[in-house]
């Protein structure tokens, strides 16, 4: 019985292309800092409620108390 | 789809309005935080910016460049996806610091569009009206809900 052999050319042809992908983890962690009232934050949430102001919301959209 | 996206940490207030994650990459760690405040019954702005440890807050548009851009935009997706699910009924908006900024938000969302749209709806704002987001429009702001929500 014979084996066939692959030529080392077509061999070394061969890549194998591989990519990681990292799972996110998740934690629950007290160590969070509490942004409510960092200034950029609040400048970008004055930002975001004039152009709601301007232009409003989608018609028929009306959000449900948070 | 598997992206790529970093681990997060979730503050432990109910609300879960504060999260923080490790942009690691050639210009070394740089700590991002992402909060969700509240602008009007019921509607959220996502803001997101890089921590300065040293002051505890957060630089005012600053860009990083730390290699790691779609990582970091996942990431943010990611958390944002895990907000709205959260707080059903509640519509999030999302609005760049510059044009610049917004387009680049505008460019992931056309890329991911299809699994965004599994859970969520994503209206695109121009010319002040607002319209169901289409790739290859280019927008003001974006309005993200969950599917089907409020209509």
């Amino acid at each position: 019985m014979s084996v066939a052999k692959k030529s080392s050319k077509s061999a070394a042809r061969k890549t194998t292309r591989t990519k990681t992908i990292t799972k996110a983890k998740i934690v629950v962690s007290d160590a969070v800092g509490n942004y409510e009232h960092d200034p950029y934050f609040v400048k970008k949430a004055a930002s975001a409620k004039a152009f709601l102001e301007r232009v409003g919301l989608p018609k028929g959209f009306v959000p449900k108390a948070s | 789809m598997h992206l790529d996206r970093y681990s997060y940490n979730s503050s432990t207030n109910k609300a879960n309005l504060d999260y923080e994650f490790e942009s690691i990459g050639p210009k070394g760690t740089i700590m991002k935080v992402v909060r969700f405040l509240e602008i009007s019954e019921g509607i959220y702005n996502l803001g997101f910016g890089d921590l300065d440890i040293s002051t505890r807050k957060i630089k005012d548009d600053v860009i990083t460049n730390n290699g790691d851009t779609e990582k970091v935009l996942s990431t943010v997706a990611l958390i944002a996806r895990d907000f709205i699910l959260k707080h059903p009924g509640i519509i999030l908006f999302i609005e760049g610091t510059s044009k610049a900024k917004t387009r680049l938000y505008q460019i992931n969302i056309s890329k991911y569009l299809e699994e965004i749209k599994q859970d969520l709806e994503i209206q695109g704002s121009r010319n002040d009206e607002w319209e169901l987001f289409r790739k290859d429009t280019n927008y003001d702001a974006f309005i993200a809900m969950p599917r089907k929500s409020g209509f």
